[in-house]
C-alpha cells in the first residue's frame, strides 16, 4: 500500500520537510544522550502497510520499541524503533561504556523509554512548531516483539498506515540504527493534509524557478 | 555590502525554499533571491553570478550542507553563510563555526529568518 498519490507534490514536499524538522530535532536529543553524533540519512518519506513496515524491519528480528499516542489536529502513534540488540547498545552509551552488561539489561526498558520519551517529545514539539499547532502526547509505552506482532494493523478501527520518513538514526561510532514512524488512519491522514495545507496557504508567494 | 545583494537559499524541499523566500522578500523586496535544490546547483549558480549570502539546508542528497559551506569558502571566502537545519548537533555545529560561518536552528519562522538576516546585515 503506498497512499502518496492521495499528497500533491507541494503537499509531499511539505511533509517531507516536516518530518525533516521533527527527526533531526529528535536526533539532536539522541545524540545529546549518547554524547556522540547521530547520522541522519536523507528523506525518502513513504506510507507502507503494517506488513510492509515490518519486512523493512526485518521480519521476526527482536525489535525494541517505544510508542505515545498524539492527538490533535489529527491523531496518530508515534514509535521508536531500534533492534532489540542496538537498543541496549543506545543504552549502554547513554550509561557509560563502563557500565557492567548486566546492569544495563537490568535497567535497558526504562532507560530506552527515557530516550523514546525524550526523542518523541522532541519531534512533536518540532512538528508543532511549523504546524502552528499543540498536540497532547500520552505516557510512553514500551515492547519488545518481532515486527509482524509489534506493528498494529489497525489504529481505532481503522486500518493503520504507516508514515515513513525513510530517515534512519545511525550512531556515528558504531553502525546502530534506529527509525521514528508514525502510524496513522485515514481520517488521520486527511486531518494531516488539513494542516499541511493551512501552512501551505501561508506561503502563496512564489519564488521564480530556477 | 552591496546595496542589492544576492541571496541564495539552498534546500531540498521546494516548500521550505518558499518559506525563506516569502520572509526575506517581505522583509527586504529589493534583494535578488535566487533558489537551488542541491549543493550542486549552488555551486553552480556562485559561479554565473555574485553571491553575497547563502541560506543553506544541511540534510539534503548529495553534498550536505556542511560540505557545501567548506567548497563555498574556499572559493568565495567573502561570502556569509548560514546552516538552516533543524539538526544542530554539537558536531555539525563545530564545522559550522569552523567556516567562521553560524547555524540556525529550524522549524522555518519569521524569527529564525529574521535571525539569519541580522547576521547577514551585521
Amino acid at each position: 500500500m503506498n497512499n502518496l498519490e492521495i499528497l500533491s507534490p507541494l503537499e509531499r514536499d511539505m511533509l517531507g520537510e516536516l518530518l525533516n524538522v521533527g527527526i533531526a530535532s529528535a536526533a539532536v536529543s539522541l545524540s545529546q544522550i549518547i554524547k556522540q553524533e547521530v547520522k541522519l540519512s536523507v528523506p525518502k518519506i513513504a506510507f507502507l502497510s503494517a506488513e510492509e513496515m515490518a519486512e523493512k524491519l526485518g521480519g521476526d528480528c527482536l525489535i525494541s520499541s517505544v510508542s505515545r499516542h498524539v492527538s490533535g489536529p489529527f491523531e496518530a502513534q508515534s514509535m521508536l524503533l531500534f533492534p532489540k540488540k542496538s537498543s541496549v547498545e543506545v543504552v549502554r552509551k547513554m550509561l557509560g561504556e563502563d557500565v557492567p552488561l548486566d546492569m544495563i539489561n537490568d535497567v535497558h526498558q526504562e532507560a530506552f523509554i527515557e530516550i523514546g520519551n525524550i526523542m518523541i517529545q522532541a519531534c512533536i514539539d518540532a512538528i508543532s512548531e511549523v504546524l502552528n499547532v499543540s498536540f497532547k502526547v500520552s505516557p510512553a509505552d514500551y515492547q519488545a516483539a518481532s515486527p509482524y506482532k509489534l506493528i498494529p494493523m489497525t489504529i481505532g478501527s481503522e486500518q493503520a498506515v504507516i508514515l515513513d520518513a525513510g530517515i534512519d538514526f545511525t550512531l556515528s561510532n558504531t553502525a546502530e540504527k534506529g527509525a521514528l514512524v508514525f502510524l496513522l488512519g485515514p481520517i488521520s491522514l486527511e486531518g494531516l493534509k488539513k494542516s499541511i495545507n493551512d501552512i501551505l496557504s501561508k506561503f502563496s508567494t512564489t519564488p521564480g524557478e530556477q | 555590502m552591496k546595496t542589492k545583494p544576492t541571496l541564495v537559499i539552498v534546500d531540498d524541499s521546494k516548500v521550505a525554499r518558499m518559506m525563506i523566500y516569502a520572509i526575506v522578500s517581505n522583509q527586504f523586496p529589493d534583494w535578488t533571491v535566487l533558489e537551488a535544490g542541491s549543493g550542486d546547483e549552488a555551486l553552480s549558480l556562485a559561479e554565473k553570478s555574485a553571491v553575497d549570502y547563502l541560506s543553506i539546508d544541511f540534510n539534503m542528497p548529495g553534498m550536505d550542507g556542511a560540505e557545501l559551506m567548506g567548497k563555498i569558502n574556499a572559493k568565495y571566502p567573502n561570502t556569509k553563510m548560514v546552516l538552516m537545519t533543524a539538526n544542530v548537533q554539537d558536531a555539525i555545529l563545530m564545522k559550522v563555526r569552523a567556516l567562521g560561518a553560524i547555524a540556525i536552528a529550524k522549524p522555518i519562522t519569521e524569527q529564525s529568518v529574521k535571525q539569519m538576516l541580522e547576521y547577514f546585515n551585521e
